[in-house]
């Protein structure tokens, strides 16, 4: 299934700081994890990760370092940061908080405005 | 340079123009190379008759558009601090801070291929290279275990060093002398598990550049990047950043644990031919020049 656009960007930076929470990761490494764990819900255009990456770590959510692969390549590993784990869970709230309020205005439910 | 190697290096050049300052630029274009060899080296798994060349088509069209990605980099990546790492140069005042506060930094780790190298004296020794798990198994949940670095993995590849770099003279430049101070020829047999079907055997230098100098007057990580070379058949080398994924020979920089005044950084070159009796590095950015000629001794002394 494609997502619109406008909701995948929304949330790249929860689902990029979210893949790191409990292993560093090389940005291949994680559009292959991406697309794994959505079970390919998330495809994205695999350049436009490295801007996402590389303006977190310019704001410090994110550190890297490299690493040589048994190929002899290097490759960039990203961590995240304390301050990016904040970020991960003021994302997440948020997230949460949208995700009630969609679902509560597409079911009607009890918080939804109603007329009677 | 084939059809499809050129397209890769624009796509590349596109994607990373925007970015002013240059070792900045050769660093990210060298983390997108990357990115593109491993998606190849995936579909040509996944679809082992796939040519190389479609692999490569397949993985550039999965990148996206690279004006876009650029402009988004070049908004990122500013350059005003890496000219102020080349202003520093020329301000004791932000040096001697710098020194005080650097002093006990340390770089990166790295495979002991040195232990491999004192090893060697004994004949060929097993090359123990990381093995992803889920590429074998198919298993999507086996974990990377990139974080095992002293878990290695038994492969069919063997590695024995042919010539011996056993240290060169010191060369001034700037404000820092350098130094190659350890190495070897190496030449490598049996089947890459990467990479099936990679004839061997192939042949890689892999040296240790030594750099001595004060914190903010040596040379930068990044700039590492910039050193190319020659050998003693007159094959060039090309540096990181043009090399990289381009499929032509060129030397990997990758920057080794410091401690104080000094920094390491091991430099790998692929298919340097095994009766090359010299190689040299050259280095020209930033308005420093040095070149080093390293010898390769077919004797260990």
């Amino acid at each position: 299934m494609k997502f619109d656009k406008g909701l995948i960007a929304g949330s790249s930076t929860l689902l990029v700081l979210a893949l790191l929470e409990k292993e560093d990761m090389y940005g291949y490494q994680m559009i292959e994890a991406l697309a794994r764990r959505s079970n390919d819900a998330f495809q994205m255009q695999e350049g436009t990760l490295y801007p996402i990456l590389h303006a977190l770590e310019k704001e410090k959510y994110l550190s890297s370092y490299q690493q040589q692969a048994p190929t002899g390549r290097q490759r960039k590993y990203y961590r995240l940061t304390k301050k990016g784990k904040r970020l991960l869970d003021e994302k997440r709230t948020e997230w949460a908080a949208f995700h009630k309020g969609v679902e509560d205005v597409l079911s009607g439910g009890a918080n939804a405005l109603s007329y009677s | 340079m084939g059809a499809d190697n050129r397209r890769e290096a624009e796509w590349l050049d596109t994607a990373t123009k925007g970015i002013r300052f240059g070792p900045d630029r050769a660093a990210v274009r060298s983390e997108l190379a990357a990115h593109l060899e491993d998606k190849e080296a995936d579909f040509r798994r996944i679809f082992p008759d796939m040519s190389p060349e479609e692999a490569r088509a397949r993985a550039l069209e999965e990148m996206g558009q690279a004006e876009e990605i650029g402009r988004e980099l070049g908004r990122i990546h500013t350059p005003w601090l890496g000219y102020l790492w080349t202003a520093s140069k020329w301000t004791l005042g932000l040096t001697l801070t710098l020194a005080l506060v650097l002093w006990g930094w340390r770089g990166l780790s790295a495979l002991d291929t040195w232990r491999m190298l004192e090893e060697a004296n004994e004949g060929k020794v097993p090359y123990g290279a990381l093995v992803y798990e889920y590429y074998l198994s198919g298993d999507p949940e086996a974990p990377f275990p990139r974080q095992e670095w002293e878990t290695e993995v038994e492969t069919g590849i063997t590695r024995t060093p042919i010539r011996w770099v056993e240290g060169t003279e010191t060369v001034r430049a700037g404000l820092y002398a350098l130094q190659v101070t350890r190495g070897a020829l190496w030449q490598f047999e049996g089947e890459s598990v990467e990479e099936p079907g990679v004839q061997s055997p192939r042949y890689a230098l892999e040296c240790e550049l030594t750099v001595t100098g004060l914190p903010g007057l040596s040379l930068h990580p990044e700039a590492a990047y910039y050193i190319s070379g020659t050998d003693s058949l007159g094959n060039t080398y090309q540096n990181t950043g043009q090399g990289h994924g381009t499929g032509e020979p060129y030397i990997l920089a990758m920057e080794l644990e410091g401690q104080g005044l000094e920094q390491r950084f091991r430099l790998s070159v692929w298919e340097v031919p095994p009766e090359a009796e010299w190689f040299r590095l050259d280095y020209d950015w930033g308005g420093v020049e040095w070149a080093i000629t390293v010898p390769l001794k077919e004797e260990r002394t």
